[in-house]
């Protein structure tokens, strides 16, 4: 079966029980693979066949249940049409919040002007509910409009949302008042139970809370928004010999590009001529300017800090390095954890129980609370004034639309998406990219952090790290005499010493003769002096007795280094010892992550003794040697197997199979060509610090989550008992419907305001201090 | 047919309740005949609420089993 994925936009959505009903409803069509629906940003993923179904079928079952569906736009379109969209919302509440606010204080002032101070500056009139009625009639028909829309056409096709709950409380509050306004005897509950104060606020609250919602939303996207803004509007370029500025977009590969300094490159290449240093902080989060000579490759959206290059486009459009970040964040931010799916099940399944819990409450208050319980003294909490003879419907009536409103699971819903977007962002600021939100989840589980050895936590090749000397000869000429000997070779070891010997200044010349030895080493002869280099046996073939640096020789060799005699003229003069050397940073870098309560691991093909050498080196837990490639996985399995939860971190290229195994593979250094990795995270830069930055990014966030989660459920927990009279028979007190509008706003304000906190993130070793003190 | 029958279920279970409801209400509630009446109404509507996507989603998984 052939799968394609596609993208859409998806409007109209207000809530976790509107994305499991969209995901449902596309779920159901016939041909239809995975489909990932997310409220933020508003996508929907889909994996189809398209022999049997189209995007057109599935943005109709979209449209069925009320919302709509487009084809997602890339990059600065989508961004701008967002952003179009929000600013329309936030229009359109602030026009209603100004009709509602004003009226529902008026309102208030009429409902409670038998109170204190305000008999006196309330004019008797506003009181008369004759009066109420006409100013509630455009608060709850006009702002509140919205909500009787929008819950109608969802329960058409089944579909029970958060606009249900509003339309049904407000709804409720509305008619019962305008009931015992025109037929104040009919018994329910007359004067004492007309609701208008509550129709009113409760309208005015959620328009807040929408409004609040509009201008809020979409800032946890700020960071697709950043790197979009990199990309620059122009470029100049040279086509057929003259120099002129064309549209970015416009560039094809293969042209050259021209760069100032102050500049961005508009695309990615590789330097021809000049010289200069490139800012590349925003899409590596490297933050030293890089140097480029010819030959160096550039990415786009990257600023020129000095000097001026010319350079030739080799990926342009969507095939840059910042194009592919972007798509890969936005990748990241419309899917969805794990612990993200539980929420949303118990949210899309919440308001069904909420009325059915409003339900058994009105029943249980009219049947039985009522006549047990009731006391015409008892008052609403935080609220001037007594129930009174408000009637046993009124009564009822009030507690049923309370839970109602307390209970809206809106903060539930939105308690982890927001946090993944902001955290997926912040991880992308920092060079760190996350391949989707179950990977934020699972780094933040990891308890093995496996390391492969070679390019990951050392450069993987070899450099000279010790020149010893035997009596009378000077450390100097050893290493001159070797770096002559080898400097015809192609052996890394040779290319080491001679590299070692040219960083000390000394001139290396070519010797007269050169004769590599398969194994042992290599002989030259160089200004009428015999040149040899090698194993002991080598010395041991040509007659020389090494027999004296025996100790010396093990020394080395048990520290996993290469240790190589030099013999001029048959007499030994030296031992010219190379070692893999580590990258920077490795050693903080395992021992934070220690102090974070992670173990290490280090899998290499190398012998025993190198492992154990570089192990010890870098502070690492075990090291696990001679282990062949493509037994990597095998490794990660048998730790998976230990019951461990294992990240690999590794080249992403080659180490394939065990990040692909690992519960989370962290391909590392791997510039920014991030379509062809592996990993469940990439690190862009070659900073091993960066595992400690992936795994700080991640338990920032879900920190946020489970604080966000936490609180969500602890509102509804305390929020929906009391709402649902649970204190009355202690405390005679009741929650009104308009306090629970300002809960149930405040609930999701701060889970909003909470995951905005993010935005201070820093990783660790930004601050020595706390770097120190185990990230 | 079968749906449209199956669409009916929805009222008729929130009828039963808020019928329910009545003679409950008129046997150990004491409220005024209307305030009664507006209770039922109030629990059927909720009862309808409650039961047309439950019903609703049964029915559709009944119809998309049948063959």
């Amino acid at each position: 079966m052939a799968v394609e994925h596609q993208t859409f936009r998806i409007s109209g959505m207000h809530c976790a029980s509107c994305t499991s009903r969209v995901e449902e409803a596309i779920g159901l069509l016939d041909g239809i693979g995975q489909v990932t629906v997310s409220l933020e940003p508003g996508l929907a993923r889909v994996a189809f066949d398209p022999a049997r179904v189209g995007p057109a079928r599935i943005k109709e079952a979209v449209a069925d249940l009320g919302y709509t569906a487009e084809d997602k736009l890339e990059g600065q379109a989508a961004l701008d049409r967002e952003q179009a969209l929000r600013q329309a919302e936030t229009a359109r509440q602030r026009r209603w919040m100004l009709v509602a606010w004003p009226l529902s204080m008026l309102i208030m002032a009429g409902t409670f002007r038998d109170f204190a101070v305000l008999r006196d500056v309330v004019p008797e009139a506003l009181g008369r509910p004759l009066v109420l009625l006409l100013l509630t009639t455009p608060v709850v028909l006009g702002a509140g409009w919205q909500f009787f829309v929008q819950s109608a056409r969802g329960l058409r096709r089944g579909v029970t949302d958060m606009n249900l709950l509003y339309a049904t409380g407000i709804g409720a509050a509305y008619l019962i008042g305008v009931l015992n306004t025109l037929f104040p005897d009919a018994g329910f509950g007359g004067e004492r139970a007309i609701f208008f104060e509550s129709a009113a606020l409760l309208t005015a609250f959620i328009i807040l809370g929408k409004y609040l919602e509009a201008l809020t939303r979409g800032r946890t996207s700020e960071a697709i928004r950043k790197l979009l803004s990199l990309k620059p509007a122009l470029a100049r370029i040279v086509r057929d010999g003259e120099e002129r500025e064309v549209p970015a977009d416009e560039v094809r590969a293969g042209d050259v590009v021209l760069v100032r300094p102050g500049e961005r490159i508009p695309v990615d290449g590789e330097v021809l001529d000049g010289y200069s240093a490139v800012d590349e902080s925003m899409l590596t989060g490297e933050s030293f300017p890089v140097e480029k000579q010819a030959g160096a490759t550039v990415m786009g959206g990257t600023l020129v800090k000095t000097g001026a290059f010319r350079f030739r486009a080799t990926r342009v459009g969507s095939e840059t390095a910042l194009a592919q970040i972007i798509r890969f964040v936005e990748d990241a931010q419309a899917s969805k954890a794990p612990i993200q799916r539980l929420a949303d099940w118990v949210a899309g399944h919440f308001i069904l129980g909420v009325h059915a819990l409003a339900l058994a409450v009105f029943v249980f208050w009219f049947l039985v609370g009522y006549r047990v319980f009731f006391d015409p003294a008892s008052s609403f909490i935080l609220s001037p004034g007594t129930l009174g003879a408000i009637g046993v419907f009124g009564f009822a009536l009030l507690l049923s639309i309370t839970v109602l409103v307390i209970s809206c699971p809106c903060a539930v819903g939105m308690a982890t998406p927001s946090a993944m977007m902001a955290g997926t962002g912040k991880g992308a600021q920092h060079g760190v990219l996350f391949k989707g939100a179950d990977a934020i989840e699972a780094t933040t589980k990891l308890d093995t952090i496996v390391f492969d050895k070679t390019g990951t936590l050392t450069r993987g090749e070899p450099s000279v790290t010790e020149v010893l000397t035997v009596a009378g000869i000077r450390r100097e000429q050893v290493l001159g005499w070797a770096a002559v000997a080898e400097v015809a070779s192609e052996h890394p070891l040779g290319e080491a010493i001679v590299r070692a010997a040219r960083a000390e200044g000394l001139a290396v010349e070519r010797p007269d003769s050169f004769e590599a030895i398969p194994g042992h080493g290599v002989e030259a002869a160089w200004q009428g002096r015999k040149l040899l280099l090698g194993t002991r046996r080598l010395m041991a073939l040509r007659g020389i007795d090494a027999s004296g640096e025996e100790p010396r020789l093990r020394a080395l060799e048990s520290e996993g280094k290469t240790a190589m005699l030099l013999a001029v003229d048959d007499r030994l003069a030296g031992i010219v010892a190379c070692a893999d050397t580590l990258k920077p940073f490795a050693r903080e870098t395992v021992a934070a992550l220690h102090r974070m309560g992670l173990s290490t691991l280090m899998l290499t093909g190398d012998n025993r003794r190198t492992a154990d050498a570089i192990a010890r080196a870098v502070g690492i837990d075990h090291a696990l040697a001679e282990v062949l490639p493509e037994a990597k996985a095998a490794e990660v399995a048998r730790l998976q197997g230990e019951g461990r939860r294992v990240a690999m971190v590794g080249d992403g290229i080659n180490d394939a199979p065990a990040l692909a195994q690992a519960e989370v593979g962290i391909a590392i250094g791997s510039g920014t060509d991030v379509a062809k990795e592996t990993g469940h995270v990439i690190l862009l830069k070659d900073d091993l610090r960066d595992v400690v930055v992936a795994l700080e990014v991640a338990r920032a966030t879900m920190r946020k989550v489970k604080q966000n989660l936490f609180w969500a459920f602890a509102y509804n927990t305390l929020a929906i008992p009391a709402g649902a009279g649970l204190l009355y028979p202690f405390w005679r007190l009741v929650v009104s419907p308009e306090l629970a509008a300002l809960l149930m706003a405040v609930s999701s304000l701060s889970v909003t305001l909470n995951t905005l906190l993010l935005k201070g993130f820093r990783p660790a070793f930004s601050d020595p201090a706390r770097w120190e003190a185990g990230a | 047919m079968k749906r449209s029958l199956a669409g009916l279920r929805a009222p008729v279970v929130s009828l039963a309740a808020a019928a329910a409801f009545f003679v409950l209400a008129r046997l150990f509630a004491e409220a005024p005949p209307l305030a009664v009446v507006g209770g039922s109404v109030w629990v059927f509507f909720l009862a309808t609420i409650v039961t047309l996507p439950l019903l609703a989603r049964r029915s559709g998984d009944r119809t998309d089993g049948e063959p």
